[in-house]
């Protein structure tokens, strides 16, 4: 049996990934036991996967080796500092929880303070955008006439869009309320292209498993397929 | 209710079917279509191409098997102009299957490339997703520090079985930063990795997260991009190695058609009705 398997391992790989594509994509039909087996299957084999990964990329090499192998015994003082946190169920001891969630609350903190600045901070410098054409001086990069309307409708279009997010005052100026109606349908058209490249991305991963159901699977029995 | 009408509610059956035919036909025919490359995908590909060849690359595969069809065709495209100019590089994931997925694609090229693991390239392997920020901060410092040994457990200071990990130390050593992933992994590999240095950054992400990149792009903090699988396309025809992508260009052309033909015949159904309430509030 095993002799069997090893000889033909292609190819059973290759009917097994045919049989869960297609169990998948019978959810489109209607809903069946057959979708929920796969589904359940893939849900299983990926939590496999990932328990498998800590272990082996984390865990085992990060701290089992570390302490046990190495004996750096200190590492194991960690445990106690999660375990606090399983007391936040305690009312007695939920007072202990706190020490660790202030530890972690400090730590991400100062991340996101980092994470915000180093994320934004060009962004908002390079928001600053010359709206005049210009020769090249110093620094300064030239800005042709097409790069300068560029610029100028960048412009406006955060104008707008900031303009449409005043919420905290009633807006009784008709000029605010067209600069600030302008943004929302500024917005609405961003939301239309993000909604346009999800379809993309939808059939990109339709048109893969497709690709393989008809040139990799279907190639296998007529050659000119593939 | 007229035949218009109708067409507003269509049996999604019918609508998949029609998807299936139309993207199973066009899978069919082997003349690709021409494509002209977009600017973030030639900057992405100059990037590459202009890289110091005694400095590493390193590849964020921050994706898993759901969004191979994307995620997979740009890994192999980057990783065939990586092997074509020599770079060595190292690949690391805070998904648990997204480093073993490109190690997988490595190898496969490898042998044509005739690339040695550990002297040419790497597998960092996978970190937990919680401690991104603190590992690539830690990784920033010092490779080994931060990553301490491979996917296979060999320590980094092994420089016997590890050679090229003698020649790289930290960020000062890498040339270019290359992030594949469908999340938002990417904005941490902005602050905590690209930031420090300038390191030039090129981002591969599945077409529904291209969008909020634009103004990384606008700001320099990414020098690059390819756009889901429009993207791995575009680069399969710069590196001039057309793979998957290509083969697969002619049906996400035909799926988008299909697609804005059924919003059109979904918008005459809904004038259609329009127009009969309207002439019937007329004789009302």
């Amino acid at each position: 049996m095993l002799d069997f398997i090893s000889a033909n391992a292609g190819a059973i790989q290759m009917w097994v990934a045919v049989a869960c594509t297609l169990g998948i994509y019978s959810i489109l039909y209607k809903e069946n036991k057959i979708y929920r087996f796969f589904e359940h299957a893939f849900i299983g084999l990926a939590m496999g996967w990932t328990i498998r990964t800590a272990w082996v990329d984390v865990l085992y090499p990060n701290f089992y080796q570390r302490i046990f192998h190495e004996g750096r015994w200190w590492w194991i003082l960690a445990l106690p500092l999660g375990l606090m946190l399983y007391l936040i169920y305690s009312r007695k001891y939920n007072w202990m929880a706190r020490i660790s969630i202030g530890f972690l609350l400090g730590l991400s903190a100062g991340q996101t303070f980092q994470s915000f600045a180093g994320l934004y901070y060009k962004q908002i410098v390079t928001t600053f955008k010359p709206i005049v054409p210009q020769a090249a001086e110093g620094s300064m990069k030239a800005v042709t006439l097409s790069g300068a309307i560029n610029n100028l409708i960048f412009l406006a279009i955060i104008i707008c869009v900031m303009t449409y997010f005043f919420f905290s005052f009633e807006v009784k100026s008709k000029v605010v309320q067209k600069t600030a109606n302008t943004g929302r349908w500024v917005l609405m058209i961003a939301f239309g292209a993000i909604f346009g490249s999800t379809i993309m991305a939808r059939m990109a991963l339709f048109i893969s498993r497709m690709d393989f159901l008809i040139k990799q699977f279907g190639g296998t029995f007529v050659p000119w397929l593939k | 209710m007229s035949i218009l009408e109708k067409l507003q509610t269509i049996d999604r059956r019918i609508v998949y079917l029609l998807l299936f035919l139309s993207v199973g036909l066009a899978l069919i025919p082997r003349k690709p279509l021409p494509v002209i490359p977009s600017n973030q995908a030639r900057s992405a590909f100059e990037a590459i191409e202009n890289a110091p060849t005694d400095k590493l690359v390193i590849i964020g595969a921050d994706w898993s098997a759901s969004t191979r069809g994307e995620n997979g065709a740009q890994t192999i495209a980057i990783l065939h102009h990586l092997m074509k100019r020599r770079l060595p590089f190292a690949i690391m994931g805070f998904d648990p299957q997204g480093p073993e997925l490109v190690a997988a694609e490595a190898e496969k090229l490898a042998k044509r490339y005739n690339y040695q693991y550990g002297t040419d390239w790497i597998n960092w392997g996978f970190r937990p997703p919680g401690t991104i920020n603190a590992t690539l901060k830690a990784m920033v410092r010092g490779f080994q520090e931060g990553m301490k040994q491979d996917s296979k457990n060999i320590p980094l200071s092994d420089h016997v079985r590890l050679p090229m990990m003698a020649r790289f130390k930290d960020i000062n050593d890498v040339g270019v930063l290359v992030v594949v992933t469908p999340s938002q992994t990417f904005e941490s590999w902005v602050a905590f990795v690209q930031g420090i240095k300038g390191t030039p950054l090129v981002f591969c992400p599945t077409a529904v997260m291209a969008p909020e990149a634009y103004q990384y792009l606008d700001s320099g903090q990414m020098v690059g991009m390819l756009t889901g699988l429009k993207g791995a396309l575009e680069y399969e025809g710069l590196v001039k190695e057309p793979g998957r992508a290509t083969a697969q260009g002619l049906a996400l052309s035909v799926s988008h058609i299909l697609i804005i033909l059924l919003i059109v015949v979904g918008n005459l159904g809904y004038l259609a009705q329009k127009r009969r309430q309207k002439s019937q509030q007329g004789v009302g």
